[in-house]
């Protein structure tokens, strides 16, 4: 029996198979019967047996002897390692070591001949894994035990697992950097700490990750209706040390992906591969402290681990200190042979302050620094403090999470794989942030003077939920059709309380209210997937999926912000229901091993925010002079914004994992563009828009110490429009994207016979020209990381370093009307480009203790 | 076509929401504005208590939205209230044939002077081209000449 584990799920699977028929010597001297010996093997990434010990033997009364021997075979022999998407892992596996009474042998042969070790043939074989052959009449089938995972086709060109090595290639110093190494991704290196990155992908501009579902094993990391943005997701509260490898879906085209898959998914795995326990401290620039601390403990799965993660800076430039903390746990446990139980805890809590934008203009004109921030309407002043020298800045982010998960795997007789996975999850969230200055006026109180856009974002919400699925046993139909039929539901429920007020930066004192909502929301699924294979060639994958949404909206503030209808009392309830379908499919042919031509299209949502569903839906629609429905979000009764993807494109594989290249033309039309709205300091939703490239990748593993990946997209994105040759620019959106990962890592050379290894990688990124307004193309971006690092031992000292070059460049760029001046009092307003710096030249060096 | 090669005077023929897709994605909204007016500059009727800020030549609001606007003269002199209009090509660099190329605030936002003490109001749409400030100042007898009645902006996002 061969067991291979994993928490991964719906990965594609290979055991691991001998590289050659490995003998077993039958032990001399012991009586001639046939003797059975279980082993559990573990097989690195390399095909080396790392252990083989004994689980058990026929007859029970059999000799030490045989065992010896099975152990001893087993242990020189060479595997092709077990695969998950193509990837090699280690794994742990079972082998039957059969020892045949020896044959009667002739004078001249001194010993007697060695019956083979044999593996057996899978009693539930894994879909796709290719037939062991056994080695003389000895052989057997070869059986087969996948618990935890299921099986299914990759979902487009872009379902990719990427594995920690590739993670790991280039330095990222936060979790959601790590999505730079997936190909078509880039997540920029940040400093602060508290919001969520943006993410660039597929002609996408996700601000605050929105646009892209991310799941942490099978809990939902993004809000459907933050009021920073819907889908808002930060998925800093992971521990990078903890993240064994990222699923990402390209495009919504598996019909498991739920709400806010516009451009894709990115599904994190949690595990410690290396066990034991890790030390870790960093420290460098801005006074930027880092620890972390890892239990892995030896003999438990890489599932189980607990950790936690300190980290505090100055940060660069003024007024972008920083401080988090973060623990991870996870225990995973076989209850039984067909029973596998995860449980996932996490909290986080960060705490940062913002220095805000800076315009170009000034920067230029020597009035305020590239890392500056700007003194008036910037600066709280605490109690008992009346002075500069003690006022704090007022723009900031706190931000909390907890989430509590299980998820319960468990495999019946019949080979079927059931699964379901309940969660809860609290999350805090404020902001504030001022990007105009100091024009606005209060509506609840008209007559005051302004007292500066300072917007304070709050948002609160309990959310509980789970996931089940049954993952039944392939079907096959005569010789030539394999299928599984998978259906599963999925539920989310939240009750989120939101606030948007302008505060005052004083004091921090609200001084107009403008929105503030009680939600409750629901989003039911269900989803049916049908994966098919036909002559061994073609795959045609996909389903249908449901979202049944509800969301019910108290307006608090509804007869208190004009305008008030005559005789209205304050308050109102808006509910809106709906369904949001999810037709998703891939077709692909395996013309030959090196080259797949794949064809995928689907339908994704995500949820709208509590104001345009208000808006949308209120008995009079307010708005007058134009249609309301050129201008409106949403329509009424719909709850959700709807993206239509089509992709097409070939793959090659050679080498089975070692040389990997894709070539994709990707479409995607959304419904509803989400943007930032610099007068509310969050996102909202805008017209349709359009967005059209081509992706390509190469991921290369030529030897086992050098690893290069590398991708290249070129896309154009669009509003649409009524008139040919009339263009609006989707804001922000790069011309094209250059990512490349090089590492090497490897044994220097050898100390008392002990290996000196060392690792040494490089991130280089070209992001290219981006519409910041329909006139102004913004420049391209120039960014190099690097990182080096030796172990010895179990000792091990790194140094990272991010914008090798020192380049000064924006993280982000917007063209808005704004009267920031470094004068006190409302100065006059004007257009202009705005920037928040990203960091610097930044230096890190990190001491990692194995003990 | 061209935003600059279009005649400013131009009307156009096609709807606002046709010519202007929106910057930021937010339109409408309702809005209270009080401001008021002396004979040197437009004020707020209350001075911030920590700053003392009188002054109010500054306002913001998204396009196409209900505007509610009283003017309060504290002056010694007649004043009103008018605003200007612009031109649009600086954020609307191609427009379909038949679009405007400038941009202006309806009629019924101009507040005709007002004697001291007095207070009118004005109830109208702001237009829809946003990411643009329109200029407002007053209309009454020579306050062209003074720079705190002529300096308004109005900033549509």
């Amino acid at each position: 029996m061969i067991v291979a584990l994993s928490g991964a799920a719906r990965a594609q699977l290979r055991q691991a198979e001998a590289l050659d028929p490995i003998v077993a010597v039958y032990p001399a001297g012991e009586p001639p019967r046939e003797t059975q010996v279980a082993l559990q093997l573990v097989v690195d990434e390399t095909g080396r047996v790392e252990s083989a010990v004994e689980i058990s033997r026929l007859p029970r009364d059999a000799s030490d002897a045989f065992v010896n021997a099975a152990v001893e075979a087993a242990k020189t022999a060479r595997f092709a390692s077990s695969s998950r998407d193509g990837q090699p892992i280690r794994s742990r596996i079972e082998y039957v070591v059969v020892f045949h009474p020896p044959t009667p042998t002739s004078p001249t042969s001194p010993t007697p001949p060695a019956a083979p070790v044999t593996a057996q043939t899978p009693a539930l074989p894994a879909a796709g894994a290719p037939p062991v052959a056994g080695s003389g009449p000895a052989a057997r089938p070869e059986e087969v035990l996948v618990r935890g995972v299921g099986w299914s086709s990759p979902r487009g060109l872009g379902d990719i697992r990427v594995d920690r090595e590739t993670l790991t290639a280039a330095p990222h110093q936060q979790t959601s950097e790590m999505l730079s190494a997936a190909p078509g991704f880039f997540v920029d290196h940040e400093d602060g700490e508290g919001l969520g990155n943006d993410v660039y992908l597929r002609g996408f501009d996700l601000d605050y990750g929105s646009g892209i579902e991310m799941k942490i094993g099978e809990v939902p990391i993004n809000i459907p209706l933050h009021i920073h943005g819907q889908g808002y997701a930060d998925v800093n509260f992971i521990i990078p040390e903890v993240v064994r490898s990222i699923r990402v879906l390209e495009g919504p085209y598996d019909p498991r992906q739920g709400d806010a898959a516009i451009a894709g998914s990115a599904m994190f795995d949690l595990g410690v591969t290396e066990r034991g326990y890790q030390q870790r401290v960093t420290y460098g620039s801005f006074n930027q402290a880092r620890v972390v601390g890892i239990a892995a403990p030896e003999g438990a799965s890489d599932e189980t681990f607990a950790a936690f993660a300190l980290r505090e800076t100055q940060g660069f430039g003024q007024d972008r200190a920083a401080k988090s903390a973060s623990v991870n746990a996870q225990y995973g446990v076989d209850l039984t042979d067909s029973d596998h139980l995860r449980i996932l805890a996490t909290g986080y809590g960060s705490s940062a302050a913002l220095p805000g934008v800076v315009r170009l203009d000034d920067i230029n004109a020597g009035r305020v620094g590239y890392y500056d921030a700007y003194k008036y309407f910037n600066s709280y002043f605490p109690s008992n403090c009346a002075s500069a020298s003690c006022a704090q800045p007022a723009q900031g982010v706190q931000a909390v999470r907890v989430i509590v998960a299980a998820q319960l795997d468990h495999t019946t007789s019949t080979g079927a794989r059931f699964e379901v996975a309940p969660w809860v999850m609290w999350t805090n969230f404020l902001s504030r942030q001022n990007y105009t200055g100091d024009q606005d006026s209060s509506n609840l109180q008209p007559q005051l003077a302004s007292l500066g856009d300072l917007w304070q974002l709050t948002n609160v919400e309990t959310a509980w939920g789970m996931t089940a699925l049954v993952h039944p046993k392939l079907v096959r139909l005569g010789q030539s059709i394999e299928i599984v039929v998978e259906p599963g539901v999925s539920l989310r429920a939240g009750h989120t309380n939101q606030s948007k007020d302008l505060v005052n930066p004083a004091d921090l004192d609200p001084w107009d209210y403008r929105w503030n909502y009680t939600l409750n929301t629901i989003d039911f699924a269900g989803y049916v997937d049908v994966d098919a294979r036909f002559w061994e060639k073609l795959r045609i994958s996909g389903g249908v999926r449901g979202d049944f949404l509800d969301v019910a909206i108290n307006d608090n503030l509804a007869g208190v912000v004009p305008p008030i209808p005559s005789g209205a009392l304050p308050g109102s309830a808006t509910n809106v229901t709906g369904v949001a379908p999810g037709p998703r499919g891939t077709i692909a042919y395996d013309a030959i091993p090196e080259l797949t031509p794949v064809v995928s299209a689907g339908e994704g949502f995500r949820s709208l925010d509590a104001a345009s569903l208000t808006l949308c839906n209120a008995p009079t629609v307010k708005v007058t002079g134009v249609s309301p429905y050129d201008v409106l979000p949403c329509k009424p009764g719909d709850p959700y914004s709807r993206v239509t993807s089509f992709e097409a494109g070939l793959k090659s594989d050679i080498g089975k994992g070692r040389f990997v290249t894709t070539l994709t033309a990707f479409q995607a039309n959304v419904a509803n563009e989400l943007v930032f709205e610099v007068d509310s300091g969050g996102l909202t939703t805008e017209g349709a828009s359009t967005r059209r490239g081509i992706v390509g990748s190469f991921l290369a593993r030529p030897n086992g110490w050098l690893l290069a990946s590398s991708a290249l997209s070129l896309q154009t994105a669009h509003f649409n429009t009524l008139f040919v040759g009339t263009s609006h620019y989707v804001p922000n959106v790069p011309t094209f994207l250059l990512r490349t990962d090089v590492n090497a890592h490897g044994t220097l050379f050898r100390v008392h016979g002990v290996p000196l290894t060392g690792r040494a990688g490089i991130g280089y990124t070209l992001l290219g020209q981006r519409h910041v307004n329909d006139v102004i193309l913004a420049p391209a971006k120039n960014i190099l990381n690097a990182q080096a690092s030796l172990r010895y031992r179990f000792v091990e000292l790194g140094v990272d370093m991010y914008n090798v070059f020192g380049l000064e460049y924006p993280d982000d760029e917007e063209y808005f009307v704004s009267n920031w001046s470094q004068l006190p009092g409302q100065q006059r307003a004007s257009p202009g480009i705005h920037i928040v710096a990203a960091p610097p030249r930044t230096t890190v060096a990190t001491l990692t203790l194995y003990l | 076509m061209d935003c600059t090669t279009v005649n400013p005077d131009a009307g156009g023929t096609l709807s606002a929401a046709t010519c202007f897709p929106d910057h930021d994605g937010i339109v409408g909204g309702a809005y209270v504005v009080d401001i008021g007016v002396d004979d040197n500059e437009f004020t707020a009727i209350a001075p911030d208590d920590d700053s003392g800020a009188t002054m109010k030549n500054i306002i913001g609001t998204q396009n196409d939205a209900n505007i509610t606007l009283t003017l309060t003269n504290n002056g010694t002199k007649p004043h009103g209230f008018q605003v200007a209009c612009v031109s649009v090509c600086d954020v609307y660099s191609s427009l379909p044939a038949g679009c405007p190329a400038s941009a202006c605030f309806p009629s019924d936002s101009t507040i005709a002077p007002i004697q001291p003490g007095a207070s009118a109001t004005v109830m109208f749409i702001t237009p829809t081209p946003d990411g643009l400030i329109y200029p407002f100042f007053s209309n009454g007898p020579g306050d062209s000449a003074v720079s705190g009645l002529s300096n308004g902006q109005w900033s549509l996002m």
